[in-house]
């Protein structure tokens, strides 16, 4: 009678064949939820930047992006960190910072407790495009008429809206006319000028009112 | 709403040296001294909206959602606003667009649209134009209203006085009256009709005349005629039979009926 007992060596054999299957479906599954990407760091290395995925922290930072000799946005600040992807920038202790038309023209300047740049495109070149969020203690002013001087809790730019936004509480001041408001909600179209602002209070100042 | 608050002591001097010229027999209220802080109050105009559209060409400002402007003592609410502003961000004038209410410590004025000069301190106010006096007696609690009603108005609202263009009527009490123009004083308390002035009271009195000068003095409310009058009272039924006429007040006293 021929000996079917299966021998020692036919085990090991065995048990590796079933370890192995266990772990190729155990990956296959992780893989299929997506909590397992082999080889990831070698797929995406080529959106990776000279510094490979590591995200850059400096301090004493100045960031500008410059279009042509202009420089749309300028950011000034205590301490900078580039994130690993390179779509966002925040920022601390934010000073003389600004961003500015295509055409040089300052549109807002401001210092604030912090700041986020979220890149859309056109931070190694091109146009930029994507937002700017200032947070804490925002102080900010424009070089256009009539230089108005704003206060708030944030100020958000939007290139690609050309818009200036504060939401929330604030103050709007004047002070080559002596005259401020308070209220909530500031929009600022930059391609017309124009700002609206809710729930506003303030003084209108007469000149040459009959006494 | 926009709203406008009036310096008294400037309301009382300026109105007086009007009356001065009048020639009716009006009381004028003593002047009071001037408040400094009052005038300064006049050079500025606090406005609240619930939402303002700051336009850079021409330099205007949209308002809407419950706007208000204070000047001095007066103020006046309206829904929508447009204030126009000069090259240094001063406010010149205001119109508004919807339903304007202007009050202040003496009168009230509603209107279906206004505009406000700023800088001469004059509402007009155009459409179903209402103007009540909310001067009371002293001690009167209840004291019923003079209104004049009226297509269009130009009020002063620092001296405090109401001129009428056009046709006008005047309620007082029991009295109703019409005219093609009029002013009212509110320092003297008096409206002055001109042009085809008649009316009539619900006692039957019906009077016709040039020019009249209402007294809208709590307590002491009147009719001046002046000029060539008409009338007419009517007589009971007591009087035509040669009885003796009953105690009656006459809705116009009687040294009122003529010119002064």
């Amino acid at each position: 009678m021929e000996d079917k007992r299966i021998g020692p060596l036919s085990r090991i054999w065995l048990g590796v064949v079933g370890l192995t299957t266990v772990v190729a479906v155990t990956a296959e599954v992780s893989r299929y939820l997506g909590r397992y990407q082999p080889f990831a760091d070698l797929i995406h290395e080529s959106q990776s930047g000279p510094y490979g995925n590591l995200s850059i922290v400096i301090d004493n930072a100045v960031i500008s992006h410059r279009l042509s000799s202009n420089e749309l946005l300028t950011l000034k600040a205590g301490r900078v960190e580039l994130s690993r992807d390179r779509r966002l920038i925040t920022a601390a202790n934010i000073y003389d910072s600004y961003v500015a038309r295509p055409n040089g023209k300052k549109i807002v300047s401001f210092s604030a407790g912090s700041a986020s740049v979220v890149v859309n495109s056109g931070l190694t070149g091109g146009a930029f495009q994507g937002s700017v969020r200032i947070e804490n203690g925002v102080q900010a002013s424009s070089p256009q008429f009539p230089q108005p001087e704003i206060s708030c809790s944030r100020l958000i730019w939007d290139s690609q809206m050309e818009t200036v936004n504060c939401p929330g509480t604030l103050t709007v001041s004047l002070p080559g006319y002596k005259t401020t408001a308070t209220g909530q909600d500031l929009g600022y179209d930059i391609r017309t000028g124009n700002v609206h602002i809710s729930h506003i209070h303030g003084v209108f100042h007469l000149k040459d009112a009959v006494q | 709403m926009l709203c406008f608050f009036i310096s008294l002591g400037l309301v009382a001097a300026r109105a007086s040296t009007e009356d001065a010229v009048a020639p009716y027999p009006v009381s004028v209220p003593k002047a009071p001294a001037p408040d400094p802080a009052s005038k300064q109050d006049d050079k500025t105009v606090t406005y609240d909206a619930g939402y303002s559209r700051w336009l850079s060409a021409p330099r205007t400002v949209e308002m809407s959602q419950g706007v208000s402007f204070q000047q001095g003592q007066a103020f006046l609410k309206t829904d929508a606003a447009v204030v126009h502003l000069d090259s240094k961000m001063n406010a010149v004038n205001a119109q508004s667009l919807s339903k304007v209410h202007i009050y202040d410590s003496s009168n009230d004025l509603t209107g279906d649209t206004g505009q406000v000069d700023f800088i001469h301190h004059v509402a007009s106010l155009h459409g179903n134009v209402v103007l009540v006096t909310k001067r009371k007696a002293p001690g009167e609690t209840d004291s019923e209203p003079a209104t004049l009603t009226c297509a269009n108005i130009d009020y002063d609202y620092r001296k405090k006085i109401g001129s009428v263009p056009g046709a006008l009527t005047v309620h007082q009490k029991d009295r109703v009256l019409y005219a093609d123009r009029g002013v009212y004083n509110t320092a003297a308390q008096t409206i002055t009709l001109t042009g085809n002035v008649h009316g009539h009271d619900v006692q039957g009195n019906m009077l016709q005349g040039p020019t009249a000068i209402v007294s809208v003095t709590p307590g002491q409310e009147s009719v001046t005629l002046q000029g060539p009058i008409h009338g007419s009272f009517p007589v009971s039924d007591d009087e035509a039979a040669g009885a003796a006429p009953a105690a009656k007040k006459p809705a116009l006293a009687p040294e009122q009926r003529s010119s002064p």
